[in-house]
């Protein structure tokens, strides 16, 4: 008991846990994981050096007000610890892709599916985007080839590819104040065009103006089978969210949305948006956890912080002689 | 407008930096004033800064390197500044400004285009846990420049009250720091769960956070039960602050991680 209550032990012990913390921090994360985080050595050192505060603690019991704080920060990491143990033994933790419409009762933990016991429905995934600011013209040039996005400028030709078309933008109006002459008419974002190329030898103009539904409205010869449009274009993901609905055998207990800081609970479940299909929108990536020390770990949180101010707040009001003592010891041990 | 006013407050640390080194050779009551004086005017251009700043991102400003060097310029210049208010203490003044003129200016070469906040960061928790952990880094910075004079002091100065007085600057501003950083971690954890369900996932910038906290730990542990001071503690103390640059700097740039987004 004696070995494991002085500070020398608890001094060994942070060395060894900052060694391996380095260590472990140059190596990448799977082997970071395996060859220290995840180690049974390391725990051993961890739960040691907690086993080292409890000891220290046992032993220096407070028996004065001022002493609380410093009490209170060291009883702190026991709480911590056994929240993380509770964790460990019975929480859950996993991974759930789910389609648009589809019910899941189970989520994939890693080493298989595990049940929630009870279902979830993807009701519905949406993306919100920043607005840019910025117009782009959307050209699809027949049902068979995929679509371009051409940002424009004035006096500029475009050649769209698999096509034997170019649009050439004759004038752009951006906005109220800025344009040229030919636009001035026109409401901004308003945009003139001529599409070349066309087998008819006929002009095809085409004026773009105003907004409507998010586009600007179209109006003039489009060529036949061609698709245009000039919106504008989406900025950065802003949120990404899943509307979600818990089921018990097709009875709606819950529904609601989940999206990045803001998880949905049910039933010792938390819902994490992770990730989405970024090409089509179509499954949304939910991390599933299940923790059951949490309450333990967030009070041992409070303690902490707690005991941290209490037990800074009172080292700070020392009267000057304990300090200047501590300046002569300085001296003393130099010399 | 905000990168005008950064470029005011870094001629404003600078002519401090210069005020303080010139009253270290010729030591006047009036040029320390001004110096002072000086290091205000800096801090409040700094906090104007960061405030327009805000307004222009449209977010809180703590999303990327640019705005975090502004916050930590601050830090330091702030932290520098209630001590100077309460001790009064020589050459302490020069290192201090120049780590803040440094890191402002070193904040000019990261990209200060405002740019929208990623879905992970737009949380209240940004606010809480990047001030907590910045206002740790100033303190700890501040220890680092007592530190360093003290052991200077020890070694070239017949001025026997100096290394004391240093010694104990040393020790409350990482008694702030260590308090600060304590909390920063734990708003970062908690803010971690909402996230990603999971308050410590071995995150390079988690664990070398650690390994600064378990070094103050450390520190202060050594000071209270051993009675350590002066050299050992002024060099665990150096050590400390090598952690925070690490932590800081090294790890954005060097490890990959969740926290990658400050590049």
């Amino acid at each position: 008991m004696r070995f494991f209550s002085t500070t020398r032990t608890a001094a060994a012990l942070c060395a060894a846990i900052l060694i391996a913390l380095i260590i472990g921090s140059l190596l990448p994360p799977k082997g970071a994981w395996d060859w220290v985080y995840g180690t049974f050595w390391f725990n051993c050192i961890l739960s040691l050096f907690c086993l080292n505060i409890v000891a220290c603690r046992i032993r220096k019991f407070p028996r004065h007000l001022n002493q609380v704080g410093s009490f209170a920060l060291h009883l702190s990491f026991i709480l911590i610890l056994t929240g993380v143990i509770t964790g460990h033994l019975w929480g859950a933790n996993g991974f759930l892709q789910i389609r648009k419409g589809e019910i899941s009762s189970v989520f994939d933990s890693g080493e298989g599916p595990e049940p929630f016991g009870f279902q979830v429905r993807l009701d519905d995934f949406s993306i919100e985007r920043y607005k840019t600011g910025q117009w782009g013209l959307n050209v699809q040039p027949s049902p068979e080839t995929p679509e371009y996005t051409i940002v424009p400028e004035a006096g500029m030709e475009y050649p769209i590819p698999h096509s034997p078309y170019s649009i050439r933008v004759r004038a752009l109006r951006e906005s109220y104040g800025k344009g040229e002459a030919a636009t001035t008419l026109l409401r901004p974002p308003a945009l003139l065009m001529e599409i070349r190329g066309v087998e008819d030898g006929a002009p095809h103009l085409l004026a773009a103006e105003g907004v409507e539904n998010g586009k600007a409205r179209l109006g003039g010869n489009i060529p036949p089978g061609m698709r245009i449009s000039y919106e504008q274009l989406p900025g950065r993901v802003k949120q990404y969210m899943s509307r979600i609905t818990i089921l018990d055998h097709e009875r709606p207990l819950l529904t609601g949305t989940v999206s990045v800081n803001t998880p949905l609970n049910y039933g010792g479940f938390s819902f994490y948006q992770m990730s989405y299909d970024e090409k089509a929108q179509q499954w949304s990536g939910l991390g599933v956890k299940k923790n059951p020390g949490i309450p333990l770990v967030y009070t041992g949180f409070a303690l902490l912080a707690a005991g941290i101010t209490l037990a800074v707040m009172r080292s700070l009001r020392q009267r000057k002689p304990q300090e200047a003592t501590l300046a002569l010891t300085s001296h003393r041990e130099e010399n | 407008m905000s990168i005008s006013l950064v470029n005011g407050s870094l001629a404003c640390y600078l002519a401090a930096v210069l005020l303080y080194g010139t009253h270290l050779i010729s030591p006047k009551g009036r040029l320390k004033k001004c110096a002072r004086w000086t290091l205000l005017l800096g801090l409040l251009l700094n906090t104007t800064a960061i405030g327009l700043r805000w307004r222009e991102a449209g977010h809180p400003p703590f999303s990327n390197m640019y705005e975090t060097m502004l916050c930590l310029a601050w830090c330091i210049a702030a932290v520098y500044f209630l001590l100077e208010i309460a001790y009064d203490p020589p050459y302490l003044g020069f290192l201090a400004t120049l780590f803040a003129a440094f890191v402002l200016a070193a904040a000019s070469f990261a990209d200060s285009e405002p740019r929208p906040l990623i879905p992970a960061l737009q949380s209240n928790w940004l606010v809480y846990h990047v001030v907590l952990c910045f206002a740790a880094y100033g303190a700890f910075t501040v220890s680092f420049a007592g530190s360093v004079i003290f052991l200077l002091a020890r070694r070239y100065s017949r001025n026997i009250q100096i290394a004391p007085l240093m010694n104990r600057i040393s020790y409350r501003s990482i008694s702030f720091g260590f308090l600060f950083l304590t909390l920063g971690i734990i708003t970062g954890s908690v803010w971690a769960n909402k996230a990603w369900g999971s308050y410590w996932s071995w995150d390079p910038k988690e664990t070398w956070a650690l390994i600064t906290w378990l070094i103050y730990a450390l520190y202060l542990h050594m000071r209270s039960a051993k009675g350590w001071g002066g050299s050992r503690a002024s060099w665990l103390s150096i050590a400390g602050f090598c952690a925070v640059i690490f932590t800081y700097f090294g790890v954005s740039f060097l490890l990959p991680g969740l926290h990658s987004y400050l590049k």
